[in-house]
């Protein structure tokens, strides 16, 4: 009889281990060849968003900065000599407003924006500040990777996934995770709308967190880094934080421009 | 070889070793935030390090009373009257200030892998934080408030969801936006590789209209933590200002009118003072239009916060910018409210 309970025993113990075995809870495993991102998404990004300016940067972000204040982005000389010539009245003659609406830029314009899946591997995000469109690819062509530059760059995405537990795929336990957007192959454009200039040869990785807050409300936290070996002499990090809207509510298209609050 | 009658008994020991291992490995697979957590925004350093200028509370959703209290703040004054000398800035002001933090695990006394909490480093003037993750309670709202609160989380993922009450009432920024006993706090620690995005979400019911919500980035470090000196634990607040010494401890008063600090904004940015005094409509985009509406090019610019040195507004310092003359309608409350222009008297 005690050997029968023993054996029990044992039995309990290495399914319970078997079980703690399976539980590890860090996958970042990426994608599964079967599952598109649209299936593997932790958090549903769809919808309007509304950018938050808080007192971090509300200054630089709602007035655009006069000649000269480039503070907070760690330029270098080149950079500077390239803002101090620079001109707005001849970069909207010549039509090259939307330079300060390209991708290094245009998370932290104050703007709505429109996320959509535009297919189940490519995330789109419509801004009605300058009415661009960005494209998180997580799945890109070799076609696609090696595009020409555009405004908007080459964006390859790749969700973080954390599973609790190790729960399986499918076990239908909650997922979390966060958004990794790196983004290449950009035009040259500006950071600011006085002239603070990056470069082709810049690059960028975003990373999106969502997070839902008790009362019900729910962010989106982006966080960006940006190197760029012609015009900084560091990276620069900026955060800018979304609050998701129930409509479309405030949505206004408006066309680049660099007619705006001016210091 | 173990005989065959000790083998039950031998495999039930290598089992039990193997479950109290593998729960050990479980219990710390929770995703680790132990390490020295810098800045990550080094070039914003030279603006935090000395604050927002003074009476610059753009962004900030302060309702009727916070404005009146943020409209009263002495920039030279506040932190020198007795009852502020040895005051921490709020656990709010986390992300706010140039120095980092040290966060660390604190293990269940009977079995030291069993994560109960973390531990958040203080510094010469922020306050430790203890962020308890072991399913406890909050206190009681009648309960002893302090500058760092009463923080309990739990796991979402990456994400450490925080929960912070009893706080004590001071300032949840350096140029002293106000900040009552009332307040919580929703922060929200994500960590993704080597960066840790702290979000966190004021809520106010006696000073703000709306959330106040900002978000900061730390990155990992193998530097040594970089701790203040001394703490104020040692301060022994000390007379200072004159007309502290009289029978009624008068602090000197800074009434709305009186308050230079108001005139900052506009001189030097353009921005009329009542519109640099906060409210809960600037942290959406569709403030840019009621904002073109009073906003006038300074004819006096101070490029980088030239005249805001060292922690202590130096007005005296600063180059005589041309007279600004508030455009017509700035003194219309942006806020809802009718607040005394900046250098009238009503």
């Amino acid at each position: 009889m005690n050997r029968v309970v023993g054996f029990a025993a044992i039995a309990v113990l290495w399914a319970a281990s078997a079980s703690l075995l399976w539980a590890q809870p860090v996958d970042r495993s990426g994608q599964s060849q079967a599952a598109s991102a649209e299936t593997q998404a932790p958090v549903d990004l769809t919808g309007y968003w509304v950018s938050i300016v808080g007192s971090n940067g509300w200054l630089f972000r709602m007035v655009v900065p006069q000649r000269g204040q480039y503070a907070g982005i760690p330029i270098n000389g080149r950079a500077r000599a390239f803002a101090d010539a620079w001109s707005a009245a001849a970069d909207e003659a010549a039509h090259k407003q939307c330079e300060a609406y390209g991708a290094a830029a245009i998370m932290q314009i104050p703007e709505r924006l429109h996320v959509s899946w535009q297919d189940p591997q490519t995330l789109q995000i419509q801004t009605d500040a300058g009415m661009q469109s960005r494209l998180l690819r997580f799945q890109p062509t070799q076609a696609q990777r090696m595009a020409a530059p555009s405004r908007q760059g080459n964006s390859v995405a790749q969700w973080m996934l954390y599973r609790p537990g190790g729960a399986g795929r499918d076990s239908g336990a909650p997922r979390y995770g966060w958004l990794q957007v790196i983004t290449t192959h950009m035009l040259p454009g500006l950071l600011r709308k006085n002239g603070v200039p990056y470069s082709a040869q810049a690059s960028m990785t975003e990373s999106w967190q969502y997070i839902s807050v008790p009362d019900g409300e729910q962010l989106l936290t982006l966080t960006t880094t940006l190197t760029d070996p012609v015009y900084l002499a560091a990276p620069y990090l900026f955060n800018s934080v979304f609050q998701k809207q129930r409509d479309d509510s405030g949505w206004m298209p408006s066309p680049c421009s660099l007619e705006e609050l001016s210091q | 070889m173990i005989p065959r009658t000790k083998l039950p008994a031998a495999l039930l020991a290598n089992s039990l070793g193997l479950a109290l291992l593998l729960y050990a490995g479980r219990a710390r697979a929770q995703v680790d935030l132990s390490g020295n957590w810098q800045p990550a925004e080094p070039p914003f350093a030279q603006l935090i390090a000395t604050g927002p200028p003074p009476g610059d509370f753009l962004g900030i959703p302060l309702n009727r009373e916070g404005r009146a209290l943020a409209a009263s703040a002495n920039p030279d004054g506040t932190l020198e009257e007795l009852g502020h000398q040895c005051q921490e800035w709020l656990t709010t002001f986390f992300g706010g200030g140039v120095f980092g933090v040290e966060i660390r695990p604190i293990g269940d006394r009977l079995n030291g892998a069993h994560i109960v909490a973390w531990h958040l480093s203080g510094v010469t003037d922020r306050p430790e934080q203890t962020i308890w993750i072991d399913g406890r309670s909050p206190p009681s709202s009648s309960a002893l408030h302090t500058w760092g609160g009463f923080a309990i989380g739990h796991w979402e993922g990456n994400t450490l969801a925080v929960s912070i009450s009893n706080i004590s009432d001071g300032w949840m920024t350096h140029n002293f936006a106000p900040e009552s006993d009332q307040a919580t706090v929703d922060m929200f620690l994500s960590r993704q590789n080597n960066l840790l995005v702290v979000t966190y979400i004021i809520h106010d019911p006696i000073y703000l209209s709306a959330p106040f919500i900002r978000a900061d980035t730390y990155r990992l470090s193998e530097a040594s933590p970089s701790y203040g000196i001394g703490t104020v634990n040692d301060c022994l607040p000390a007379e200072s200002l004159p007309g502290l010494n009289d029978r009624n401890r008068a602090a000197p008063a800074m009434l709305p009118a009186n308050n230079p600090a108001l005139n900052f904004m506009m001189n030097h940015y353009g921005i009329p003072s009542q519109i640099a005094l906060g409210g809960a409509e600037q942290m959406y985009p569709d403030f840019q239009r009621q904002l073109g509406r009073l906003y006038r090019v300074p004819k006096g610019y101070c490029v980088q916060y030239c005249c805001f040195a060292q922690g202590a507004f130096r007005g005296d310092q600063c180059p005589a910018p041309a007279p600004a003359t508030p455009p017509a309608g700035a003194a219309a409350s942006a806020g809802g409210d009718d607040l005394p222009a900046a250098g009238t008297r009503p």
